[in-house]
């Protein structure tokens, strides 16, 4: 008889307009490693999210130990075993790590704590990682030691599933193994972990069940053993897509609009490359892989060493406001805390990277403003009530095309685009990416960084594979593309 | 990530040990201008002004650690200072009197807490009404901008009076009896630890199961409580009420208190050991910079002895503090 | 797509959402009023009466025209009170000195100016949450007010032409005091520049999110310290205007225009959090403090029961505000 901790039977989650979970069902087995795989935007996040009680399905059930479980919310999710290791790591620095273990768990009376009552922290800890002193402030400790500071937390509040999104990421060569160690004694103790992770290799490692989710829906859930190797999991992962979208641009590969030569700063490693006129490039690569630090780097918001040139022009020190004067505008990855103001109408929020079109003699004109949010409005086709509308009510697409509209009235000659369409329904996808077909058309040209490869394939003329901050290869949108091969790179494997 | 010390201490024990030195330094530079500035005239007069100070700045760091503010408490003073004279004075015994005024002072906590965590107002707008309106109170209740003054007030007064060991008021023994208390709700209750986890992280500490409106209730009448305290404490040292200036600029000094003492404006650090060092390093300095020109001093400079020298010497501290701390790379907090 | 979009225009509301806000405002107001007016049937509207609520009002509708930039920018300026009573007593030395009044004007207002530059500039240049700052520089100002003048009115020695600032002007009958004039000229020029400049468009887009104003290449250092200077200029320009009313500089002039101006500004509609609110609003909710004070004076209400008074009003002003804003899905 199979001893199943968690049965997920028929979970669907449904947001407005995306459908970001389609059925799914499996099973997760007690004291295992069960890997959860697919591409951004399979339905991984969301899966954990209602796991741990963030967000609630919209139909379906899960079963945590047989019987049925509907968290109030996250605290009770993990008050009640089920612990999360977060990306973000939730641990308090000012705390010594005795005292974060045992945060709540401590024996009190009136509010006195206890000697004894910390020893629970010692026993956990010891049993995983020797090397920590419980008596240290969790601000000295690198990163690596923070995670198994939270896992020693989980653990001493009696969690029986400790799901682990990426805990990766963020570790050395060295640490991951130790973190390895750690999970293979959690499973002896009878504890279920959950992996989620791109990196195929530490899968096939460390895996017992690996389960494929992809566009929403559950493909396949398999033992290790039964998988032959990381292609076929790439295979489950990307599905027979067949890019047929694409239209290639008229690329002037005389012109090079920008020119990056050895990039380096924290999290990118010696990155080079140049965009030429007419081209859409992209960069595809799965969480952590450096998209978005290059496009900070480039748009003035982080240092880095190394040599950016823009039209020819060396750029020493960049902000913001240099980038815009240059012709660079960016359509940022987080839409709602840093495209737009939500509080503000669609008028108020047109103009804001370029005030220069809507003032006459440095005088603010209403008129203007208005007339600039109609066109833009009509020629990116923003569904809206009108133009005074608090931008906080219109749906993620139309936020998006505001923020598009905004770039625009830069008349940039470079657009970057982070995540262009995450979380956005597949009909206003498609919208956006016929504007930013158009606008390429028109004379701009961009750079894409995205984790989804449909929409990578369907839009870029060269794509630019990245892991773990560097950029393994630049490839050509054509006849030769292989969407095996790329997941390969992406995902760490190395060249054949 | 901080660097990795090869020793034991952390950023906070570090900072509370530099504050330390220049505290010492400054007491040192004072009594060797003057050695009238060690006199136990002057330490107890030191500790008797600065009660208050202390007593508030020790709650307060609590408040301001878990990531909110009160800037009601000169309101607050004030009303027990008036209310606590104003009982006394229609007769009731009074012992008695502090025991209804402290029970006041917790009636404000909760009003203040109902307001922040209930009607959800930000806590620094919230304490600002509150200051307006307890401070109103306080006038109210004594009829006018009439200060009391009566021999029936002669009772109380006479704590301030007692000296032990021949040379100690009772101040100092109160006012350590007080940190004490306090060093031990941070070290040896969930308080101190609480406070950290809400204003360090909030999502650790609601996850961990901390109920978080609880203890925000408890560390505002903490804050209140010594507020209320400290105005009958003013009374019994100043052998009047006057509604007019108790509890005036105090919530800017324990303010001070705090940030010279270590403790992050927007939460998550923070100790009592840094706050009461704080209150004491702006006394010195208050207490010793007018005291350190013995000879006839230049006209120019005449106004470093006005006694109204104070707010500006505390404002400047606090900018130079502030400044250090983002040099330092502390509580940075950007995009 | 575009019929979709034309259709839906037509069904839908053409005010703002500050403009929805403001008429509610104004609707109370009209309602105080005549409550006002019931209640006092003949001292209530006289031509008294009403230059009574706005001369009153003066000091708070120019320091609040600039403060409502800074709230609206996400920040507090609790030092307008200090700078005031600075800028005054610094004006009332310096024309006992025997400068020009209308130099020894313009210098203190320049001091006023230095003080709420330094002000913005370290909230924004060093991140810095601007109720700490800015209350230092409340004490720091009113410090330096109290040593300039050593605690004690000043009144000797200044030259008769001091009450020329404020004085009354007389068309005919009527005498309009140059204060309403004052506050009315820079209401409107605030009026202006809330509503035409790409200054108070950025001014709301950090107080919406200082993150989006960033990415969208908004200085925020420059916007934030220009917002700080106009309200120290404007808090030492009523400063001014109280000495010429009363030939008297005192440390105590502006009591509370800190909290008086966020109680308008906050029953004008801005949000304290920032990203909301209007100087028209501002007017609105400053009338509606003043005719209330009025009212409060006339029932015999002592000055200190009014300050509770304006305690309980400021919450249940940001309460109110909390409520239509929710209600408003414009």
């Amino acid at each position: 008889m199979e001893n199943h901790v968690l049965e997920i039977k028929n979970i669907t989650k449904q947001f407005a307009g995306v459908r970001a979970l389609d059925d799914v069902s499996f099973s997760i087995e007690k004291g295992s490693c069960h890997c959860l795989v697919g591409e951004n935007g399979a339905g991984k996040t969301t899966l954990i999210k209602i796991l741990t009680g963030a967000i609630k399905r919209t139909s379906g059930t899960v079963l945590y130990k047989g019987k049925e479980w509907d968290p109030a919310g996250t605290r009770e999710a993990m008050q009640s075993g089920i612990g999360c290791l977060f990306q973000e790591l939730n641990v308090v620095e000012q705390l010594r790590v005795e005292e974060y273990i045992c945060l709540g768990l401590e024996e009190t009376r009136f509010g006195i704590i206890r000697k004894k009552s910390n020893n629970k922290a010692f026993d956990m800890l010891a049993r995983i990682d020797k090397s920590i002193n419980p008596k240290q402030m969790i601000e000295e400790l690198s990163t690596a030691k923070r995670q198994v500071v939270e896992i020693a937390k989980a653990l001493a509040m009696d969690s029986d599933v400790i799901i682990m999104d990426e805990p990766t990421s963020p570790l050395s060569g060295e640490e991951v193994r130790h973190l390895f160690e750690i999970i293979k004694d959690l499973k002896n103790h009878g504890i279920t972990i959950i992996y989620i992770t791109h990196r195929l290799e530490e899968v096939m490692e460390l895996a017992d069940y690996v389960t494929v989710l992809r566009d929403g829906k559950h493909i396949a859930t398999k033992l290790r053993s039964e998988v032959k190797d990381r292609q076929e999991l790439i295979r489950m992962m990307i599905g027979k897509n067949i890019f047929e979208d694409y239209i290639p641009n008229k690329v002037n590969k005389d012109k090079k609009l920008i020119e990056v030569k050895g990039m380096t700063n924290r999290k990118l490693k010696n990155i080079t490359f140049d965009l030429y006129e007419g081209e859409i490039l992209g960069f595809y690569g799965l969480i952590g892989a450096g998209k978005t630090e290059i496009a900070r780097a480039i748009y003035g918001l982080d240092t880095f060493d190394g040599e950016l040139f823009i039209d020819g022009r060396k750029i020493t020190s960049g902000s913001p406001q240099k980038s815009l004067r240059n012709g660079i505008a960016i359509v940022p990855e987080e839409r709602r805390t840093q495209g737009i103001c939500t509080s503000l109408s669609i008028v108020v929020n047109m103009p804001m990277m370029n005030y220069k079109t809507v003032t006459k003699y440095g005088i603010l004109s209403n008129k203007s403003q208005r007339r600039l949010a109609q066109k833009y409005i009509d020629a990116i086709g923003v569904v809206c009530r009108n133009e005074n509308q608090t931008v906080a009510y219109l749906s993620g697409g139309n936020q998006q095309k505001v923020i598009v509209g905004k770039c625009l009235n830069v008349s940039p000659k470079v657009l970057l685009l982070d995540e262009p369409t995450r979380g956005i329904d597949v009909g206003a996808k498609q919208e956006i990416y016929n504007i930013i077909r158009k606008l390429v058309k028109d004379g701009c040209s961009a750079i894409i960084f995205s984790s989804e490869l449909t929409e990578i394939c369907c839009l870029c003329d060269r794509i630019g594979l990245l892991f773990e901050g560097e950029l393994k290869k630049i490839i050509d949108n054509d006849e030769t593309l292989d969407t095996q091969d790329i997941m390969h790179v992406v995902t760490g494997g190395s060249e054949s | 990530m901080k660097n990795i010390t090869g020793r034991r201490l952390n950023s906070t024990a570090r900072y509370n040990i530099v504050l330390f030195i220049v505290l010492m330094f400054f007491v040192g530079l004072f009594t060797f201008a003057n050695p009238d500035f060690l006199s136990w005239y002057n330490i107890n007069l030191l500790f008797r002004q600065n009660l208050p100070n202390i007593i508030i700045a020790c709650a307060m760091m609590f408040v301001i650690t878990s990531g909110a503010i009160d800037l009601s408490v000169g309101g607050v003073m004030a009303l027990s200072a008036i209310t606590y004279a104003a009982i006394c004075v229609a007769g009731v015994d009074p012992w008695l009197a502090v025991a209804i005024v402290a029970f006041m002072g917790i009636l404000i906590g909760v009003i203040n807490t109902v307001i922040i965590e209930v009607l959800q107002i930000p806590a620094f707008m919230a304490t600002i009404a509150g200051w307006l309106i307890y401070g109103g109170l306080a006038f109210t209740v004594c009829g006018g901008p009439n200060p009391i003054s009566k021999p029936a007030m002669q009772v109380i007064t006479v704590i301030d009076n007692i000296k032990i060991f021949g040379s100690i008021r009772l101040a100092i023994p109160i006012v350590i009896l007080i940190v004490l208390i306090f060093l031990f709700l941070e070290k040896k209750t969930v308080l101190g630890k609480y406070s950290i986890a809400i204003g360090g992280n909030f999502n650790a500490a609601y996850y961990s199961g901390i109920n978080v409106k609880k203890m925000r209730l408890v560390l505002f009448i903490l804050c209140s409580l010594m507020a209320a305290l400290s105005g009958v404490w003013q009374v019994a040292r100043l052998s009047t009420a006057d509604p007019r200036c108790i509890g005036l600029g105090v919530e800017f000094a324990v303010l001070s208190a705090c940030i010279v003492g270590g403790v992050n404006i927007k939460g998550g650090q923070g100790s009592v050991l840094g706050v009461v060092m704080g209150v004491l390093l702006l006394a010195v300095l208050i207490l010793g910079i007018p005291m350190s020109w013995k000879s006839d001093i230049p006209d120019f400079l005449r106004w470093v002895k006005s006694p109204y020298l104070t707010q500006v010497l505390i404002g400047t501290v606090m900018l130079i503090v502030v400044f250090i701390n983002y040099l330092a790379g502390r509580g940075k907090n950007y995009d | 797509m575009t019929e979709r979009n034309n259709a839906a225009r037509r069904s839908g509301l053409k005010l703002s959402a500050n403009g929805v806000q403001n008429l509610v405002m104004f609707g109370i107001l009209i309602a105080i009023w005549i409550a006002g007016f019931i209640m006092y049937p003949k001292t209530f509207v006289t031509w008294d009466s009403i230059r009574t609520i706005l001369v009153a009002s003066t000091s708070v509708i120019i320091t609040a025209s600039a403060v409502t930039l800074v709230l609206i920018s996400g920040n507090l300026d609790l030092s307008v009170a200090g700078v005031g009573a600075m800028s005054g007593v610094l004006f009332g030395l310096f024309t006992i000195a025997g400068i020009p009044v209308w130099m020894a004007a313009i210098l203190a207002i320049l001091c006023g100016a230095a003080s709420g530059f330094l002000n913005g500039f370290i909230i924004s240049r060093f991140n810095q949450p601007s109720f700490i700052i800015s209350l230092v520089f409340k004490y720091f100002t009113g410090g330096i007010a109290l040593i300039a003048s050593n605690g004690l009115s000043i009144a000797a020695g200044m030259p008769g032409n001091v009450k020329d600032i404020a004085q009354t002007v007389f068309i005919g009958e009527m005498g309009i005091p140059l204060p309403v004039v004052y506050a009315i000229v820079i209401a409107l020029i605030f009026l202006f520049i809330q509503n035409k400049t790409v200054f108070a468009s950025q001014a709301y887009a950090i107080g919406s999110n200082i993150k989006t104003a960033r990415f969208s290449g908004i200085s925020t250092v420059k916007v934030i310290t220009a917002a700080f200077t106009f309200s120290g200029i404007l808090a030492a320009f009523s400063g001014v205007i109280i000495v010429s009313r009363f030939s008297v500089a005192d440390c105590s002039m502006l009591p509370g225009l800190e909290t008086d101006c966020i109680i308008a500004a906050v029953l004008g509609g801005t949000d304290i959090n920032g990203g909301r609110g209007t100087v028209l609003g501002m007017i609105i909710g400053a009338l509606i403090l003043f005719t209330l004070t009025q009212i409060m004076n006339l029932l015999g209400v002592k000055i200190y029961d009014q300050q509770i008074i304006k305690g309980i009003v400021l919450i249940l002003g940001i309460l109110v505000n909390d409520t239509i804003r929710n209600k408003i899905r414009v």
